[in-house]
């Protein structure tokens, strides 16, 4: 980074720290606020974040091997692999994720007998996420040029060594900044997690409101308590697009 | 090495590039394809290096049929090493990498052996300074040497250059062409397709001169460049050679 970034950044940090401060002072103002009630239940903040981030992680994960999947399958020699996937990306980006949550959570999970709400809710999430990231890896494979692939197959390579020596590492380029992206995406979609019942951050506050009636003292943590994670991971995506853009 | 066409057609769409070719090379060492732009030179090193399936007839190298099936071609292929005109290094590995990527991948050696090989290779060409650079790092002269040494190192039967110095200034171009020389000098044998008339001259053994997609002409190189036997040849050679 250099120091014109550094002063950016610090810039706009205390500008909106103080955005933040006068809103808050404004706030207390006119509402007094109930911190002791709220701060009774902070073991229910804990665990729900920490739910949060193993799930995102566990649906990050598995939702770059579906991605993967699907972008393989979208290049295979095969037209009827080629066209499930085209249809399951296609399928997963029109509809809503709370659609999906409640179609897959309460009409399929429940005729496969699926009964772990984790489990079935890390799944969905990854179905859902993973139609975006094989878009990602996608388009990373056919960043590739044509004369890379011509020189693979003149050395002799393999159709899957072509893929482990020469796409997959110059895809990586491509791929690495969107997908820490999607990752931010990912933490912030798992609040929907709530309306089946998991017990990740967006459920915990809202059980945190309906004990104490103290619905801004219950959700102002909730928002910081995501930006803690989407930032740092923001931060990731922008300082990977910069590091890959300049060495080509 | 003995070449043998049969038929040899390649079309792309309404265009046919290779028009029915049917021939016997025989040449010692170094066979040049020459002939103006769009004459198929290219597209006949692509069939002869497996890049390529004709659309029609057949091709022996030394007898062999080049194999149609996936496996064998790729094996064959592997036995074949090709210089392309834009070097076609691997962007992501060092310049010592991209020579011993085809000998661990492909031809079975352990990674010391490839290195061991791969830097002699480099020692060489004079580019052992150079072996932990990419490609981006490199000039265009020393990229195609370093393309030259990951084709010379799986120790090919037969090598492909197409027009490897095309895309390189006049300086570099001499650099590629006394590494390209030299390999004649070790006894290699090669096929080159290039526009450096002089050059072929000087390198050739065989001459093969094609146009719209046929063989025109072939033969020993001191007599193809002294005394043509077509008109097509003449006017070529005229052509190429008035500067």
């Amino acid at each position: 980074m250099t120091r014109h970034h550094v002063i950016n950044a610090v810039v706009s940090f205390v500008l909106g720290a103080a955005l933040l401060a006068a809103l808050c002072f404004a706030a207390l103002q006119i509402i007094s606020w109930n911190w002791s009630g709220v701060w009774s239940y902070r073991e229910v903040f804990w665990q729900g974040w920490f739910t949060t981030i193993w799930i995102s992680l566990a649906a990050l994960a598995l939702s770059v091997l579906i991605g993967l999947l699907a972008a393989l399958g979208r290049r295979a020699p095969y037209p009827a692999l080629r066209w499930l996937s085209a249809g399951y990306v296609e399928l997963i980006r029109g509809t809503p994720l709370l659609v999906q949550l409640l179609i897959l959570f309460y009409v399929v999970a429940d005729a496969v007998g699926l009964q772990n709400r984790h489990a079935a809710g890390i799944l969905i999430l990854s179905i859902f996420s993973g139609a975006y990231i094989a878009e990602m890896i996608r388009a990373g494979i056919e960043s590739v040029g044509k004369s890379q692939l011509e020189s693979a197959r003149a050395i002799g390579l393999s159709r899957w060594q072509t893929y482990r020596h020469v796409i997959f590492p110059q895809a990586m380029r491509h791929v690495l900044p969107p997908l820490a992206g999607q990752a931010a995406s990912i933490i912030k979609d798992s609040s929907l997690l709530s309306i089946l019942g998991i017990g990740e951050f967006t459920l915990a506050a809202q059980q945190v409101n309906s004990a104490t009636y103290s619905t801004l003292e219950s959700y102002l943590p909730l928002a910081v308590g995501y930006l803690a994670l989407t930032l740092p991971v923001s931060i990731l995506a922008r300082h990977l697009e910069r590091k890959y853009r300049y060495e080509t | 090495m003995l070449l043998h066409f049969h038929n040899l057609t390649k079309r792309y769409g309404a265009q046919t590039v290779l028009d029915g070719i049917t021939a016997g090379l025989d040449f010692p060492h170094v066979l040049v394809l020459l002939g103006p732009s769009g004459g198929g030179k290219s597209t006949l090193l692509r069939v002869i290096g497996g890049l390529e399936t004709p659309d029609a007839g057949t091709l022996t190298l030394d007898g062999e049929p080049v194999p149609s099936e996936a496996k064998p071609l790729r094996s064959y292929r592997a036995g074949i090493g090709t210089v392309f005109q834009s070097w076609n290094l691997f962007p992501h590995l060092d310049a010592l990498a991209n020579i011993m990527l085809p000998l661990t991948a492909v031809h079975g050696l352990s990674p010391a052996e490839a290195r061991t090989r791969s830097m002699e290779l480099l020692e060489r060409l004079h580019l052992a300074d150079h072996a932990a650079k990419r490609p981006a790092e490199l000039s265009g002269g020393q990229r195609q040497r370093v393309a030259i040494a990951r084709a010379v190192a799986i120790r090919p039967r037969l090598l492909l250059f197409d027009e490897p110095t095309s895309a390189l200034d006049p300086e570099m171009t001499a650099e590629v062409l006394d590494v390209i020389a030299d390999l004649k000098e070790e006894g290699r044998t090669f096929i080159l397709v290039t526009h450096a008339m002089n050059f072929a001259r000087v390198v050739a053994d065989q001459v093969a001169f094609l146009a719209g997609g046929r063989l025109i002409e072939y033969g020993g190189a001191q007599e193809f460049f002294s005394n043509p036997k077509t008109d097509t040849a003449r006017r070529f050679l005229d052509r190429v050679l008035r500067y």
